[in-house]
């Protein structure tokens, strides 16, 4: 049929048009994909995180015109990646910079490329994940791309690969159930998965209406008071920080410059190049203006160059708090990019020797860019990052793919850990060495954190309630009871067997003076041993109405 | 017995009646309290309880060593006598004062060509000084010559380990003994550095533990990975402490708990006001023989 000879090939113009799509596609079923979210304790959601990440590549797509295929898909896998949010976003991420690998040198993809561009994105996105487990958003996009290869193998149609690639899905999606315990339990598919769906879904619709997809995101609602710490922080605006402009006299006139606009598109955003055939006239927002403005010289000499520094504002106000920090100084061996929330945990990361601390914890994940951007402020050789929740451990692990500084991810799990990793860090060792002792010194914390259930739920287990009070010890539930005072008393008896002896209580933004004074003479008298040092400190975090730690 | 002169500085915290008993001589270092000179002679004219309230209040203070010619006030009436001196200096790594006491060496030599004189860099302080020049008591006590003493003390000194813990960085810092990097500031989260003496009699933050409790069980765990024999230690164990007798305490019952075969009960000093002007009150430190020093 007409129609079907009509995608047996996308160009770039198509490939954007179906990550426009699915970009609005996670954003409208985004709750849905929450939903499935089993865990009752409030967190980063899994459809929210996914559709920032690929909402962040449908939002460069749009900045451009008329890439060709390799540019889109390059495009795309750079903007996610810097956008990537919490483990699925940045997985998702992964996906399609394998894509991206994929399509390289390409202007058309059919129906055998896409099979292989899917193939090479699971084995990145495989390739990053330390412990790979089965019924995730991993084993869905395998099997979709393992039936993907199969497929092109009898019919070279983009259209077709595609549509057999998701019916695997799907298939796929509904065995999760029964390769996840929890999952089973709840009687959910995983939300991951289920994003990724949506994803190639959302791409196949696109393909056969042929309707020119738009992407109008959704005024977010959730978590005011955390959105509203990270506007302070916002620099969606400019991520690439040089406004870089400047003329070149070509060597030759006849010389081929559609290599340097693919690389300066690599560079940055924002471009506007010009070639007359006798100057190229270049305006291009970027990070690197130096190697933008050393790549130039191949093509000719300067006419003018003009180079200005967009966070300006944003630095002087970082210089105030450094002090004494110019960038054009020597650089520190060491800096430190801390993810937190409340003042009063900021507070305690910055004196044990932060540079800058991104927000963000529990219900908001920072983006890889956010935390590029922290990495950025620092005039340092190695930087390490404390992402401080499981959720950020991933995407802080991306960071050092964006810069050519040394990024050292500590996978702190918690406040507590990250604050005690500090213990570990010694100015006259080297990385290393600093890696595996702040790492260890981590782990040596037993951390205990209360908040409330954002769910009914039945959970490993428990019975839980909406409302409840809620604790976790080391990420896994520990106990849920409408009353605040019995968590505490268990939680007492576990420091006690612990047999460890220094405990910190961190009271959060909901919480009073008095009731932590309470809660610290409650819990003393659970661990009944004057050898034990409590104290009380005052976090004022989110989410988690008192963050215990034992060391 | 016999007959030299085996001296030490007014540094090695022990206490006068103990220089005394083990026939120790001392120099004395001097201190600034507010800018007024004060002679370290181990407490007697002023109180280590007044000397570390004064710090506590604000009081300034900064320390001085003996210079070359003081050292050889010090040396000179022994020679006179005709008696040799021995005399174990404050680490090279802390003070320049064995710089003078060379100086005031080489001069005496050539004033006594028939003395014999030694200044040796203990490249340690405090009641490790003490606990070494304690050991060197016993030595020529039994009878060993003054060379063979000097090349003993040479040969074993850096096997006198030194570990500190502190509950207040302030002083430290202040005193420009630790350098204000990562980690250091969490005095509001209680953090404790411990410390120890290195192979360079340089005094290096080895750890941070948050918690006194912690760091009084890691202080006797350095013992116990270090001790010559390990738990089966049978040598002596000092424990000085500047203002916290409690703390030191409670490190020295969990010694002679874990460590059976002690000479002795564990001996608790002050320590003094010239190593005390840098730590500041909140200080602990464990002394013992144990294997060489090597970092």
């Amino acid at each position: 049929m007409a129609e079907n000879i009509k995608h047996e090939k996308i160009n770039g113009e198509d490939y954007k048009n179906l990550i426009i799509s699915a970009a609005q596609s996670l954003e409208d079923s985004k709750e849905d994909i929450n939903d499935l979210n089993v865990f009752p304790v409030p967190d980063g959601d899994t459809g929210s995180n996914m559709s920032m990440t690929v909402g962040n590549a449908a939002r460069e797509l749009l900045k451009n015109e008329n890439l060709t295929l390799e540019e889109t898909a390059e495009t795309t896998a750079k903007a996610m990646l810097r956008g990537a949010r919490g483990n699925s976003g940045v997985i998702v991420s992964l996906l399609f910079r394998g894509i991206a690998r994929g399509l390289k040198n390409s202007f058309e993809c059919d129906g055998v490329a896409w099979a292989e561009a899917l193939k090479q994105g699971v084995e990145a996105a495989y390739g990053a994940v330390d412990r790979p487990a089965e019924g995730t958003i991993l084993t869905v996009a395998r099997k979709c791309a393992e039936a993907a290869e199969q497929a092109a193998r009898k019919r070279n149609d983009f259209e077709y690969v595609l549509g057999v690639a998701i019916e695997a899905a799907e298939k796929a999606l509904d065995e999760t159930i029964n390769q996840n315990p929890v999952l089973e339990k709840a009687g959910v598919v995983d939300a991951g998965g289920m994003g990724w769906l949506v994803v190639m879904k959302a791409m196949h619709q696109t393909l056969t209406t042929g309707a020119v997809a738009t992407y109008t995101p959704k005024v977010s609602k959730a978590q005011p008071s955390e959105r509203a710490d990270f506007s302070a922080f916002d620099t969606e605006d400019i991520t690439f920080g040089f406004c870089t402009e400047f003329i070149v006299r070509k060597h030759d006139g006849n010389s081929d410059t559609k290599g340097f606009k693919s690389y300066l598109n690599g560079m940055g955003d924002s471009l506007v190049m010009i070639d007359d055939g006798e100057i190229i006239k270049v305006h291009v927002h970027t990070n690197e203006p130096h190697q933008v403005l050393g790549e130039a010289l191949k093509y000719g000499v300067y006419e003018t160059v003009k180079v200005e520094n967009m966070r300006t504002q944003h630095t002087n106000k970082l210089l105030d708090e450094q002090e004494n920090a110019a960038p054009q100084e020597k650089a520190e061996k060491y800096g430190f990019v801390s993810v937190a929330s409340g003042d009063g945990i900021v507070e305690m990361f910055k004196e044990l020797g932060t540079d800058v601390v991104v927000a963000g914890g529990q219900t908001m994940n920072p983006s890889c860019q956010d935390l590029y951007n922290a990495v950025c402020q620092i005039n340092a050789e190695n930087i390490f990052i404390l992402p401080n929740n499981k959720n950020i451990i991933m995407t802080a692990s991306q960071v050092s793919e964006m810069t050519d500084k040394n990024i050292i991810v500590i996978p702190t799990r918690s406040i507590p850990q990250g604050l005690s990793a500090f213990l570990g860090f010694d100015c006259e060792a080297d990385s290393e060495e600093n890696r595996q002792s702040m790492t260890e010194c981590a782990k040596a914390v037993l951390t205990m954190q209360i908040t409330y259930a954002a769910r009914n739920s039945n959970f490993d287990g428990l019975e839980i309630k909406e409302g409840d009070y809620l604790s976790l010890c080391d990420d896994k539930l520990f106990k849920n009871d409408s009353s605040l005072d019995s968590i505490i008393s268990a939680l007492g008896e576990k420091i006690k067997e612990s047999g460890k002896s220094f405990v910190s209580i961190y009271y959060g933004e909901d919480v009073s003076e008095e009731d932590a004074e309470k809660t610290l003479a409650k819990l003393e008298e659970a661990i009944n041993d004057s050898s034990v040092e409590l104290n009380l400190y005052q976090g004022n975090q989110p989410v988690y109405y008192y963050i215990i730690s034992a060391e | 017995m016999a007959d030299y002169i085996l001296a030490t500085c007014s540094t090695a915290d022990i206490s006068p009646e103990h220089m005394k008993r083990r026939n120790i001589e001392y120099i004395k270092f001097s201190f600034y309290l507010d800018g007024k000179e004060c002679q370290d002679d181990l407490g007697q004219t002023i109180s280590f309880d007044d000397f570390y309230q004064m710090m506590r209040d604000g009081v300034d203070t900064k320390t001085s060593q003996p210079n070359a010619q003081q050292f050889k006030d010090f040396f000179t009436p022994f020679l006179k006598e005709g008696k040799d001196v021995i005399l174990l200096n404050l680490s090279s790594g802390l003070s320049g004062s064995q710089t003078s006491a060379k100086i005031a060496v080489e001069e005496l030599k050539a004033e006594y060509p028939e003395r014999k004189v030694y200044a040796i860099d203990s490249l340690g302080a405090a009641s490790g000084m003490g606990l070494l020049v304690d050991k060197m008591a016993d030595l020529r006590d039994e009878g060993m010559s003054i060379d063979d003493l000097y090349a003993w003390t040479e040969a074993n000194k850096l096997k006198l380990h030194h570990w500190f813990f502190s509950t207040d960085l302030t002083f430290f810092v202040k005193g420009g003994r630790v350098s204000k990097v990562a980690g250091w500031f969490g005095t509001v989260l209680k953090i404790c550095p411990l410390l120890n003496v290195d192979k360079d009699g340089h005094l290096i933050p080895r750890e941070k533990i948050r918690g006194k409790a912690n760091v009084i069980k890691e202080i006797v765990k350095k013992m116990e990975e270090n001790a010559i024999g390990g738990l089966d230690y049978n040598g002596k164990c000092y424990i000085s402490h500047a203002d916290c007798y409690n703390d030191a305490r409670q490190v020295a019952d969990l010694v002679e708990a874990k460590f059976p075969n002690l000479d002795g009960k564990v001996l608790i000093n002050s320590i003094g006001t010239t190593i005390g002007s840098h730590t500041g009150p909140g200080t602990v430190a464990l002394f013992f023989f144990g294997k060489d020093r090597i970092d």
